[in-house]
């Protein structure tokens, strides 16, 4: 795995010095395709070079060449994120910094998304479907102000389209993916199947509708299936699935209305996701004095998710613009819980049961340019959050002896005001501060701030500097949890209060023009991120018994630096960034603190992008290098514990694609390969993912299932 | 215009029929059939004794199924009979479609006298439907005489996930008895040495105290206790091993003045509400406290008992019976109660326990109470001792297989233990199995083939045995 990366690593370079050796400097006006439009974290829609925060955006067309079909598919090579896999129930998280998706918020349209465990946290990307995204853009740090709790490390807000340039325009795709090395038609692979129509009814009217199923058949490596029962020749094979066979369905429709300054949007989401999970363990069913009737007790994860988004936004009075949004959204995540027989393939018993669920009541609104100042645009909005849970009994978590176990339900509210104001002094300098208040049914009342500074210098550099607040409000394991018997004492805490974060990054950019056309940005950023108060699993008591409570008591802190930069000439583009991040974690756990000192992992990406105009066609290439990861572990949960560093190995993802379109562009075919470096397991020095006082763990991380291909054909009529 | 629309509506088609093909369901198999006898043996305890053969489902169609029969030191028409006449070796017992149960009446007609082998050994030689397979019990034995048993399946009632029960099995009888868990707190051995035994089976511990003044106050000590991580706990319990040397009381001195007091932590009552599937719920409120001090009083015991903080005592004085390991009592009713049967009448008993628990591989974290455990009867002289399936199958092990150097090498109770089972994942190991040698040398093996009911509840052991011979 190593020498690809020097190799790639070198041919950037060579790339990026060959340009720099041949071209002299001069300034001119730098080309659109740098200077997209964002509207995460600004007040209103502006480009990104005006935009006070630092925003990166995924575009569509990135979305295209990597035939991304959800967030997952997307998100693993850019920089300080990762996607973390949970094979044994089939979803894929992402972090940021280290810090977990309850550290940041996925919103989508400016409206956080629900998740089985709340809103806009813990989010599942790969129930995010790519199909109706115009552009996703990220933002690193605490961004408590504009997007309130859980904006921890950042935020990725998710933008849908929501017109066409057609009268008529209608995409229908199919692809087809082998998953590693297994694909068949109907039971191997991954098959995906798309149709979106869009219309313009009239100047003001626009409707969509579009449907999506995606068919992952799951990754059997070196297990049985479904159907396995034994193997003379190897007793250590396994029935079942290495990754889980998935099947989601997704729907939705939209309408809006635009006229004058006013435009209105309603959007409907529905998605329906399917899990197979089975048994390893392959059960017996007495059956004397016959033979043994062989059975799996096997479950299946189905999650289903609505999201209705009602959004106005216009002008009042003169110059004063405003944006109002409605949402409700709810997410259900049942178990059905079976047996299956294997020999006769029959299913018995079947039981059905809710085992998380949130429901959320959303509004959030706000007035900007309240006093009609070019030189001061002063915001002030609300947001205003319902967000009920629900965890059934069966998680095992709220057990009490005396009364069994039970399901929890609970009601999150807050209310909040905030306000920013954009100052902008001349041309060149301008400035943003903001802050928010926000009013909690169940924790303290919370507060966030931010300011930030943005200055323009001669020959295109740009510097930015931002120091933003935010907090995580704790999850229902720790509030909740409830865990006694003769051995055990785990109990949650209703009095942990959030945890709080404070992010300060400084960042400078220059992009330059060449006279031969040459376009070139580099960018170097650094960041610092504080989380305080982080809850922690702690010993409370080892005197008698070991008695676990949760506690705010931990913290962690991130430097970061990293620097990106990009190259266009002609028809080839080429981006490459580097990240090193530093994270040292205070842990206490009650026996044992752990080492504050920085363990540092370093990142690398790249990608490379070749049009050929008269082929309507266009080659990209993505790369990705994850250093070698150190975390701290805790490695034994009796009295003996120790706090351990885990080294992850490095690893890489390489992904490439050709898209060409045909007949006028009405049809397009993408084919590519993902992971052509076959990255299957990844290594950690110590186990981990075992249970407490269990043991279990694996040192073999599953990151991905090998190298795979996919081919799209799409298909578009504009009229 | 219309050409887009038509491929439009072509491609449309295409990805349809993808999705609509996509949802096909795997087709079901047709199921197995199969037909046996109800048991391997039976002890004719009455003159008329019915011999029943099941089918695994329904009978397809109607038909018969032919029996031959074996007699050994018996002769037919002589000292027995069958209701379908068989002079002739064999007969036929038919069925109709849809039955899972028929049978045919076995008549003594003269009974053996102690220590004569007579038996008749039933096969099923054919059946009329060719679908049904002959298996499982191809024969069964009917003894004249009590014979030890040649197997079978049993299900001791453990009584589901709080595991309310302990209950002993007798292999060669096919006998369980199940005793509530809280009916006893001290056991008093009944052979020659002089020791008492705390309940581990509601996780009781007990401590030493310097004074023998029973009628001194005394307070709880937290660290008396079960599960608290701590090595030293172990002195609280008796030792696991079941070794008689390690219990959590000394040996009862003829010197009175030797026998200190002992505080006792009572345990834990068996909770009444069930544990979700797969899980126990094994430990409820607490017992409290007692203290206790036990004398000599002869060839038997004296107890004194009281509340822990109570000035004055009560006296009991308990005999022994070398029929019984141990000879019971109730402090909680203060009264002598039963619980194990005699000490050669059981080989297993399944209950909860109070066992050794390790942080990392040979390091103690002290005192663990285990679920769904099996001990073996030591102390009455039964042994057993565990077999990987890699070594040799459970169908292919037969009694050239016994190793005699593994039973001697058995002295700990807890051979079975809770070996045969994980709690995460909840999984029965069916990589191994047991063999087992009863107080009368008759040897078994035994596999476990579940440890929850049909509905998912722990505390339902299921196992097969047979006798090797």
């Amino acid at each position: 795995m190593h020498t690809p990366t020097k190799a790639f690593l070198s041919v950037l370079s060579l790339i990026s010095l060959s340009t720099l050796a041949q071209e002299h400097v001069i300034d001119t006006v730098h080309s659109r395709q740098l200077d997209e439009v964002v509207v995460t974290g600004q007040i209103e829609p502006q480009s990104l070079k005006k935009s006070v925060s630092n925003v990166r955006v995924i575009t569509r067309a990135d979305i295209d060449r990597q035939a991304a079909n959800n967030m997952a598919d997307l998100m693993n090579f850019y920089l300080n994120i990762n996607v973390t896999q949970d094979t044994g129930q089939g979803r894929s998280t992402v972090s940021m910094f280290g810090l977990d998706g309850q550290y940041l918020k996925v919103l989508v349209d400016n409206v956080p998304l629900v998740s089985d465990t709340g809103l806009g946290n813990n989010i599942d990307l790969t129930q995010i479907n790519l199909d109706d995204v115009q552009q996703v853009e990220i933002i690193e740090g605490s961004m408590g102000v504009t997007h309130g709790a859980n904006a921890v490390s950042g935020i990725i807000n998710i933008i849908t389209k929501k017109s066409t340039l057609h009268k008529w325009e209608i995409n229908a795709f199919a692809q087809e993916e082998t998953v590693g090395k297994e694909y068949a038609a109907f039971n191997q692979g991954r098959h995906i199947q798309s149709l979106k129509i869009s219309h313009n009814i009239s100047e003001h009217w626009f409707a969509s509708i579009g449907g999506n199923r995606n068919d992952f058949s799951g990754f059997q490596d070196q297990r049985g299936g479904q159907n396995y029962t034994t193997s003379e020749t190897d007793v250590n094979k396994q029935r079942g699935f290495s990754w889980l066979p998935k099947e989601q369905y997704v729907a939705n429709a939209m309408v809006s209305y635009k006229k004058n300054q006013t435009r209105v949007f309603y959007k409907f989401d529905y998605f329906n996701e399917n899990i197979d999970y089975y048994n390893p363990i392959i059960s017996i069913q007495p059956n004397y004095p016959f033979w043994d009737v062989l059975f799996g007790n096997d479950r299946r994860y189905k999650t289903e998710r609505l999201y209705h988004h009602l959004n106005a936004s216009g002008h009042v009075f003169t110059n004063q613009t405003y944006t109002i949004s409605a949402s409700y959204q709810k997410q259900t995540r049942d178990f059905e819980d079976f047996k299956y027989f294997i020999e006769e393939r029959r299913e018995a018993e079947s039981n059905r049961l809710t085992y998380q669920s949130t429901e959320v009541a959303y509004s959030t609104g706000n007035i900007a340019n309240l006093l009609n100042n070019k030189k001061f645009n002063l915001q002030a909005g609300y947001e205003f959050v319902n967000e009920k849970g629900f965890a059934s009994a069966e998680s095992g978590l709220f057990l009490d002896p005396d009364i069994g176990a039970s399901d929890k339900n609970a009601t999150l509210r807050n209310l909040d005001a905030y306000t920013a104001a954009e100052i902008a002094v001349n041309d060149r300098f301008s400035g943003r501060a903001g802050l928010r208040y926000s009013f909690q049914n169940k924790f303290e009342d919370q507060y966030a701030a931010s300011v930030g500074l943005r200055y323009l210098f001669d020959h295109n550099i740009e510097l930015r500097s931002s120091l933003g607040k935010s907090y995580r409000s704790p999850n229902f394991e720790e509030l909740y949890t409830y865990f006694v018997d003769a051995n055990h004492d785990v109990q949650g805490n209703e009095d942990l209060v959030p945890e709080e974060s404070i992010s300060v990054e400084a960042n400078i950019k220059k992009t330059t023009d060449f006279s031969s056309g040459v376009k070139m940005a580099n960018s170097f950023m650094v960041t610092y991120l504080n989380v305080n108060d982080r809850i922690g699993q702690v010993l409370t008591d080892a005197t008698v018994g070991l008695h676990y409570k949760y506690i705010n008591i931990d913290t962690y802190k991130v430097w970061n630096f990293a620097t990106n930069h990009q190259f266009d000439y002609q028809n080839l583009s080429v981006k490459f960034g580097v990240a090193i991040v530093g994270v040292s974690q205070n842990i206490d756990t009650g026996a044992v603190t752990s080492d504050t000192k920085y363990l540092f992992s370093p990142q690398v990406n790249g990608t490379l992008n070749y049009v050929v105009p008269k082929w309507k066609t266009d080659f990209s290439v993505f790369y990705k290098l994850n250093g070698r990861q150190q975390q701290v572990v805790q490695t034994d949960s009796n009295n003996d514990a120790v706090l351990d560093i885990a080294r992850i190995s490095s690893f890489s993802w390489l992904n490439a694609s050709v898209r060409k379109a045909f007949f006028n562009n009405r049809f397009e075919v993408t084919a590519g390969a993902r992971n052509l470096l076959d990255v299957t397991n990844v290594r950690s020095s110590i186990a981990q993912g075992g249970t407490e006082g269990h043991g279990g763990g694996s040192t073999d991380l599953p990151t991905a299932y090998g190298r795979s291909y996919f081919l799209k054909l799409a298909y578009n009529i504009n009229i | 215009m219309v050409m887009s629309m038509k491929k439009l509506l072509y491609l449309f088609l295409v990805v349809s029929t993808l999705i609509i093909t996509g949802c096909s369901d795997d087709d079901t198999h047709a199921p197995r059939m199969g037909v046996s006898f109800a048991s391997e043996s039976v002890n004719l305890a009455d003159a008329v004794t019915p011999v029943s053969i099941v089918f695994s489902s329904g009978a397809p169609t109607s038909g018969f199924v032919t029996v031959s029969y074996t007699a050994n030191n018996v002769a037919y028409g002589v000292d027995f009979t069958t209701d379908t006449t068989g002079e002739g070796g064999q007969f036929t017992v038919p069925f109709n479609a849809g039955a899972t149960n028929i049978a045919f009446n076995f008549t003594k007609l003269a009974d053996a006298a102690e220590g004569e082998v007579k038996n008749v050994v039933f096969t099923i030689a054919e059946i009329s439907a060719s679908e049904i397979e002959i298996t499982g019990n191809t024969s069964v034995q009917l003894n004249f005489n009590d014979m030890p048993s040649l197997g079978g399946q049993a299900t001791p009632s453990v009584g589901g996930s709080n595991q309310p029960n302990q209950v002993y099995f007798d292999l060669s009888t096919g006998q369980y008895t199940a005793v509530n868990r809280t009916t006893w707190d001290l056991g008093f051995y009944g052979g020659t040495d002089f020791r008492v035994v705390i309940n581990g089976s509601v996780a009781m511990a007990t401590k030493q105290l310097a004074t023998n003044n029973i009628d001194l106050p005394q307070t709880s000590d937290p660290t008396v206790a079960i599960g608290t991580f701590d090595p030293a706990n172990l002195a609280f319990v008796d030792s696991p091993t079941g070794a008689l040397t390690g219990t959590a009381i000394a040996e009862i001195s003829a010197n009175d003045d030797d026998n200190k007091v002992y505080i006792v932590n009572m345990g834990y009552s068996i909770p009444t509400i069930p544990a979700a599937p797969g899980s126990v719920s094994v430990a409820g409120s607490a017992r409290g406290w007692k203290k206790i001090r036990v004398l000599r009083n002869g060839e038997g015991y004296m107890l004194q008992y009281a509340d822990i903080n109570a000035t004055t005592h009560n006296t009991v004085t308990i005999t022994k019976d070398q029929a019984y390991n141990f000879s019971f009592f109730s402090l909680i009713n203060g009264a002598p109660v039963q619980a194990e049967p005699q000490k050669a009448a059981w080989d297993l008993n399944f209950t909860t326990f109070t066992n050794e628990v390790f942080s990392t591989e040979n390091v103690s974290a002290g005192s663990y109470f285990f679920s769904d455990f099996v001990i073996t009867n030591i102390k009455g002289g039964a042994k057993s001792y565990q077999v990987p399936t890699s070594a040799t199958a459970y169908d292919n092990f037969t009694l050239a297989n016994v190793s005699e150097a593994n039973f001697d090498a058995a002295t700990d109770q807890r051979s079975i233990g809770a070996n045969w089972r994980n709690v995460t994942p909840i999984e029965l190991y069916s990589d191994r199995f047991y063999v087992i040698k009863d107080p009368a040398g008759n040897v078994y093996k035994l596999r476990f083939t579940s440890m929850l009911s049909q509905s998912g509840e722990r505390g339902n052991p299921t196992f097969h045995y047979a006798l090797l011979q």
